[in-house]
């Protein structure tokens, strides 16, 4: 099925932090590509901090382009801007790493070395803050494999059809002879009463 | 406070099982008045029409209605050792809007589980009582499939030949081949060619993002077109809040708000219930009252109990040649190769093995969820050489697993969200894993390089059964043999939580065959 996922949602007990659950505010959150007109939320500094964090998780590498490149950053920030719960969320994830990044480096995270943000991502990842990156990374996916320029390399790359499921592709019918050894085997269910 | 005029019988639910029966009934001559808490689907509005599709999907299209959050919704909270994740839209058509379209039919041993196996309780009816409502529902809805599978008893011929096989699903062929297992092409409720006015599938692929061509057989483009030509009305956007009782203790009709909040009541003869496994125990105890406090006819308790949501897992086994994942019906090949109890388990009961196709872009990306510099080159090791082979048994009716009332989370005009509580059984996890086994030898046979699963307890809500059931005893089930509730005459409950055991296949096809029974019955009982 189309929404199979690893793992549930973090619903195990009635009452988690209403970050936990943070997908409920999915539903509400749609932002169609033609209103993504820039910024809604996050101020310079936050802009640069969150252009960064995208392009740790989904860097440039010929022929795919950097998550910045393609503005999932400002798709994440548009999205989270149409929920509160979301904008808080999107505020504090990148509170949290560039004061980190303050405290350790002296420096705000946009300008710390790719190595640096990678170790603090990944510390965050496993973190009382995990949520936080979830969400970003959630939300910074979605910006990437939504923009038409990313979707493009993924049909070259990978060979799936961006639009096969749009247009419909022809496919080879099903050939009965397949079943030959099949049709000559016993019936195989209980017969009941 | 307006008064709606009489109907012969109230549906409320416009789903798979509410839109079948309307049908029926209202084809028989039958005044038949429907309520739908949801609204017609907006073709514009389906995701696949749009090329962000994936994104689509998982916001205003999400099928989990707490993450949906439309005002049309209510809100279930998922609780317990193993959450369930419910797939549920509130529309007409109700989760077939968005579904999977496997097709099966239940096998006689369904029947009887209990006797057979000690497993769960018995039906008060046969595959034979069902029989000629599957080939009534399959010729209706249009199912694709062949006649002849040797793992089931001879029936009719579905209408429409196979859907398109593809690469995958010659590949699965070949596994199911050297495996030397029973296999059978997928019976799918996808139109293979043109059929009552709807085109041939052009295998557009995920369907659960739904079908702009509606060559998908939703509910909402098969039964309801000729329910409401028949005479059927609908009533979209109705929120029903109770159902009401007669001074002699016979349903009576029922209470609900309209989309601007305006509460109406309706009367009519009788009442059915078809608003699906969560939807239905809902209202039954909303509808809590003098004489039925529990709420409405449960006496015996068991209203909102014994919830079953299927032994389901996922394998997907990557493939160094492409896998087609962005073309083809989602089922392709299956195997009920273990079907029945085999003693030589430490379970009882089986399972169904079913090939399938692959997994799109943004899902792709998430699942494998590495980012970073391998996050390109994982995708492009997994995307478009991924297939799934899903695994389904029989899951115990176990009391534990039960949908309640949740006074906390309230709808858009006050009524009561639900929490559901579902902990996997013994039995349940055993199966499972043996059919993550079986479906891990089937990738590899079929020629994949690895693989990865789902474990045996992914929470999938996509079969939501057994919350109202189907019994002759009055102590242990709700609703007797014909649908009608056992305390309550006139009320009748159809739809996924009348089945007292869910069998080992997706539930749509049964629903629908039930749906269509139970309207025979119900019109052929009339008094008046």
């Amino acid at each position: 099925m189309a929404f199979d996922r690893v793992k549930p949602p973090p619903e195990a007990g009635k009452g988690p932090s209403p970050e936990a659950t943070y997908s409920r505010e999915f539903g509400s959150t749609y932002v169609p590509p033609d209103e993504v007109q820039g910024y809604v939320t996050l101020n310079d500094q936050e802009q640069l901090a969150l252009a960064a964090w995208a392009d740790r998780l989904i860097p440039a590498e010929a022929p795919w382009p950097s998550a910045s490149e393609v503005g999932a950053p400002m798709y994440a920030d548009n999205c989270a801007a149409r929920s509160p719960l979301l904008r808080a969320m999107l505020l504090r994830a990148l509170s949290v790493v560039r004061a980190e990044a303050w405290d350790r480096r002296r420096a705000d995270f946009g300008d710390c070395a790719g190595s640096e943000q990678d170790e603090l991502l990944t510390e965050l990842e496993s973190s009382a803050h995990a949520v936080l990156f979830e969400l970003v990374l959630e939300l910074v996916f979605e910006g990437y494999y939504r923009a038409g320029q990313v979707l493009e390399v993924v049909e070259r790359q990978t060979g799936f059809r961006i639009r096969g499921p749009l247009e419909g592709t022809a496919l080879e019918p099903f050939e009965e002879s397949l079943l030959e050894r099949v049709r000559t085997l016993p019936p195989a269910y209980i017969q009941v009463p | 406070v307006t008064n709606e005029p009489e109907a012969d019988v109230l549906v409320i639910g416009a789903g798979a099982a509410g839109a079948a029966l309307t049908w029926r009934l209202s084809t028989a001559g039958a005044r038949v008045l429907c309520l739908e808490q949801g609204d017609w689907v907006d073709d514009a509005a389906i995701p696949k029409g749009h090329l962000d599709w994936e994104v689509r999907g998982r916001h205003y299209w999400n099928p989990a209605p707490s993450i949906r959050g439309r005002e049309v919704d209510y809100d279930v909270t998922n609780l317990g050792p193993n959450p369930v994740d419910p797939f549920m839209y509130c529309a007409v058509g109700g989760s077939t809007v968005g579904f999977g379209a496997q097709y099966w039919r239940l096998q006689p041993s369904d029947f009887r589980t209990h006797t057979l196996d000690g497993f769960g309780v018995d039906w008060p009816i046969t595959l034979d009582d069902l029989m000629p409502y599957y080939d009534l529902n399959e010729r209706e809805v249009g199912v694709s499939g062949l006649a002849g599978d040797p793992t089931g008893p001879p029936r009719e011929a579905p209408p429409l030949p196979p859907n398109a096989m593809g690469a995958i699903g010659r590949r699965w062929a070949e596994g199911f081949e050297r495996l030397g297992w029973y296999w059978w092409p997928q019976d799918s409720a996808i139109v293979s060619r043109d059929y009552r006015g709807r085109p041939a599938c052009t295998n557009r692929s995920q369907c659960a993002f739904g079908c702009p061509q509606h060559s998908l057989s939703s509910a909402d483009v098969t039964y309801w077109p000729q329910a409401l030509k028949a005479g059927a009305e609908l009533h979209t956007r109705a929120r029903v809040r109770r159902i009401t009782l007669s001074a002699d203790g016979r349903a009576s009709g029922a209470e609900y708000y309209d989309r601007d909040g305006r509460l109406h009541t309706v009367a009519a003869r009788r009442v059915v219930l078809c608003a699906g496994g969560i939807g239905t125990p809902r209202l039954l105890l909303m509808s809590a009252c003098a004489g039925h406090a529990d709420g409405l006819a449960n006496s015996s308790g068991q209203v909102g109990r014994n919830l079953m949501v299927h032994a389901q897992s996922i394998v997907a086994g990557r493939f160094e040649a492409s896998t087609e994942s962005y073309a083809g019906t989602v089922g392709a090949m299956s195997s009920r190769q273990f079907y029945e109890t085999d003693p030589a388990n430490d379970f009882v009961r089986g399972f169904i093995v079913a090939g399938n196709r692959g997994y799109s872009p943004l899902l792709t990306a998430l699942q494998v969820h590495t980012w970073g510099k391998e996050h390109h080159a994982l995708l492009e090791h997994h995307l478009d050489h991924d297939a799934t082979v899903y695994v389904c048994g029989d899951d115990e009716p176990e009391e534990h697993n039960r949908v309640e009332l949740d006074p906390d989370r309230l709808d858009a005009f006050g009524l009561p969200g639900v929490t559901t509580t579902y902990e996997q059984s013994q039995n349940s996890r055993r199966l499972t894993e043996a059919a993550i086994g079986r479906a891990t030898e089937l990738c590899m046979a079929a020629g994949a390089d690895s693989v990865r699963d789902f474990g045996v307890a992914p929470g999938f809500g996509w079969h939501l059964m057994g919350t109202a059931r189907m019994g002759s005893d009055p102590a242990t089930a709700v609703v007797d043999a014909d649908h009608e509730a056992h305390d309550v005459p006139g009320l009748f409950v159809v739809d996924g939580s009348s089945m007292p055991t869910g069998g080992a296949v997706n539930p749509a096809n049964t629903i629908q065959a039930l749906a269509l029974r139970a309207a025979d019955r119900i019109w052929q009982g009339r008094r008046d």
